[in-house]
């Protein structure tokens, strides 16, 4: 059995990320127990192993909330990324790990796990975009809608942007990806959108690479690659 | 200067109008564009008329705001409105270009505006309403909106001071907003249909806004629709000043409590929970304006809700029903699927809520599928639902994943091919599921099914 940990679902569902674990659920419904931890309560990484651990994105109060909540185990972070538990973030959920996040005069400190910090533009515009970009051979698809860009050198990156911006507009380096840490802006069902992604995620748990409705992922999977490199310049 | 700078922005707003009347151009948006680019102090300086009634929220604005105007309309008052225009600053200005007249005078004493929450910062420091009125914030187009935690601070930061709101008292998003402004409250005592336990994807308000406790929920209509407290350090719903009971969806009527203790009896106009708040909504504003609770029921008697959202047309065994449902938007789509799955008798859907427009330039961000409870097509009553449009794969694979089989799956590519994957098996209701940018294909795709229904009965 392995154990996934979804760190404050109360907090982080804001756009469908919850189909994430569920969908991993479903593929491997007698192979996974799923742990869900809310904001009041000790995660569970603190003190037991587990496979993997989930966070999602999650509206900019409820952010530094979750920094100091995970800050006094800042190092046992550190120490399930070096010992290769698999780490899911989407969103701007990925900005904890980083230094700080500056939101006009504010500077808020985020975990300093990675060497990048990130900036809210709360008065502009949101910016939304579509990604496609690759990642170990694979098409990669994402979904962004955020009010932030985070800014560093990225040479860990996750996702090598074809089309679409990286980790700010200036870049085409997404994401994160450390041992089996992976950070992503996409937010939502990143899991449903990248079917062959999620094979690998179900390999690296140790289990068999085959998914819910695999086909029909696919097929749809498929269908907005192509449309997205039909109609995206 | 300034001034003259107004009136040339109003009289070239004004050509603007003919010049598309003449060239047969929509162009909602334009002369309030011509305007405000001219002058950019527009909304400022054009005249307001004595009594501005703003109406936002999420869901449900255009509703309420064309049920305001329609009420006025039947008491004999013509008023300002925006319902043919967008309701974004640009919006609004096109509406006050048409109602002031050339030397700059206003044609009505009384304005009732549908005001895009996300657009306060533009509209909110020139158009300042006497009342304004929320009916819920919720989730919604995340592209726009980010989340209703954003929306709520906008709203709070922008409000003028002297505005009155008139909140959903039902709603703790909506009715903790800006609160040191005079409000009111409406809400809804109890439904049958009332749950504690959350049946939806989407709650928004899962956790006290105070001190982050789980909140406990003592009624819930649905998502974060209901009253709640918080266990920890006493945040609650507040008390409502018009409260709907006895809700009597056989005679369609509701009552309305008072805080004075009163009660009167009022026509609903739709069963579906929205509506049933939305009427409420309409009778607290009413009321706040003065009206005798008689003279309101008088004039809902005489009011409809507009058939761009809701159509039926009956042909022979088949109702053909045209049902609004914006995309990008899970919970006014739940909402739809949640009221068209409880209706009885025997069903096909066609659901088309694609955002056709993010379709021509890139993918629809899908990931509001994900949030929208599709779970609640999972009847047996609902015999087929034709997936369509660009999204239709992605509908396909949410259907499944909410557990509905093949079998009662069908896939067209495109939307006009929809009607030919319907059964039309005896006695049915045929929901076509739009969005905000398919109407007319909405309205392509009802008359292929009427030729569809002829063509299979004549070959019977």
């Amino acid at each position: 059995m392995k154990r996934i940990e979804v760190l404050f679902p109360d907090f982080c569902n804001i756009y469908g990320e919850a189909y994430n674990i569920e969908y991993l659920r479903r593929c491997a419904p007698e192979q996974l127990e799923i742990i869900r931890t809310d904001n009041h309560t000790e995660p569970a990484f603190v003190h037991s192993d587990v496979d993997m651990i989930y966070l999602g994105a999650t509206t900019e109060r409820k952010q530094e909330q979750i920094i100091n909540i995970l800050r006094p185990y800042k190092e046992r972070i550190r120490e399930l990324i070096e010992g290769d538990v698999i780490f899911l973030v989407t969103g701007n959920a990925l900005e904890i790990f980083g230094c700080y996040i500056r939101d006009g005069e504010r500077e808020i400190e985020a975990l300093g796990l990675f060497d990048f910090y990130a900036e809210r533009y709360m008065d502009r515009d949101r910016h939304n975009s579509q990604m496609i970009g690759t990642y170990n051979g694979l098409a990669m698809l994402g979904h962004k809608s955020q009010f932030s860009f985070a800014y560093g050198d990225f040479d860990d990156c996750f996702i090598e942007v074809q089309k679409g911006i990286g980790m700010n507009p200036k870049t085409m380096r997404e994401g994160i990806h450390v041992h089996n840490f992976f950070a992503t802006y996409s937010l939502g069902p990143f899991l449903i959108l990248n079917p062959y992604f999620t094979k690998e995620l179900l390999a690296r748990l140790g289990l068999e690479e085959r998914l819910c409705f695999e086909k029909e992922a696919i097929e749809a999977y498929e269908y907005r690659l192509a449309e997205l490199k039909r109609t995206m310049k | 200067m300034k001034r003259l700078r107004f009136y040339l922005a109003l009289w070239a707003a004004k050509l603007s109008i003919i010049a598309l009347k003449i060239t047969r151009h929509n162009g909602t948006n334009f002369p309030g564009i011509v305007a405000l680019k001219i002058c950019p102090d527009f909304l400022w300086q054009v005249k307001k008329p004595a009594r501005v009634i703003g109406i936002t929220g999420t869901n449900g604005k255009t509703t309420v705001c064309n049920l305001a105007i329609d009420m006025f309309k039947a008491d004999g008052i013509a008023v300002l409105n925006n319902s043919l225009g967008s309701n974004i600053h640009t919006g609004l200005a096109t509406s006050f270009v048409l109602g002031t007249g050339i030397f700059g005078g206003l044609k009505y004493d009384t304005a009732v505006l549908e005001m895009d929450e996300r657009s306060a910062p533009l509209t909110f420091p020139a158009i300042k309403p006497d009342w304004l009125l929320i009916n819920n914030l919720t989730r919604d187009s995340i592209m726009r909106n980010g989340h209703p935690e954003y929306i709520a601070r906008i709203l709070t930061e922008e409000m003028p001071s002297a505005t009155k709101l008139l909140l959903n008292g039902d709603d703790l998003i909506a009715s903790s907003i800006a609160p040191d402004n005079e409000r009111k409250y409406f809400g809804i005592k109890s439904l049958d249909t009332d749950v504690t336990d959350c049946i939806n994807l989407v709650n928004d308000l899962r956790i006290c806004p105070r001190c982050s406790s789980l909140l406990k929920y003592t009624q819930r209509r649905y998502h974060h629709i209901g009253k709640a407290y918080c266990p920890t350090c006493g945040f609650k719903s507040p008390q409502c000043d018009y409260e709907g009971q006895n809700a009597d969806l056989e005679q369609m009527t509701i009552e309305i409590a008072e805080r004075d203790g009163s009660v009167f009896c009022y026509r609903l106009l739709n069963d579906s929970v929205f509506n049933i708040y939305n009427v409420v909504a309409i009778v607290a504003l009413f009321r706040e304006l003065c009206y005798s609770r008689e003279r309101i029921a008088e004039l809902l008697q005489k009011i409809e809700i507009v058939k761009s959202r809701f159509d039926v047309k009956e042909l022979g065994d088949f109702r053909i029903i045209k049902q609004m449902s914006k995309d990008r938007n899970s919970l006014g789509t739940s909402r739809a699927f949640d009221y068209v799955s409880g209706r009885p008798g025997d069903k096909e859907l066609i659901l088309m809520m694609n955002n056709l427009s993010d379709s021509r330039h890139w993918s629809e961000n899908v990931c509001w599928l994900y949030d929208a409870d599709f779970e609640f097509l999972n009847r047996e009553n609902i015999k087929n639902i034709v997936v369509t449009g660009p999204r239709a794969k992605d509908y396909y694979l949410r259907l499944k994943m909410a557990g509905i089989d093949d079998s009662r799956i069908s896939f067209a590519e495109h939307e006009l091919d929809a009607p030919g994957k319907l059964k039309l098996a005896g006695k049915t209701d045929i929901y076509i599921l739009y969005g905000t940018d398919s109407i007319t294909l909405c309205n392509q795709v009802a008359a292929r099914i009427e030729n569809e229904i002829r063509e299979r009965g004549e070959r019977a």
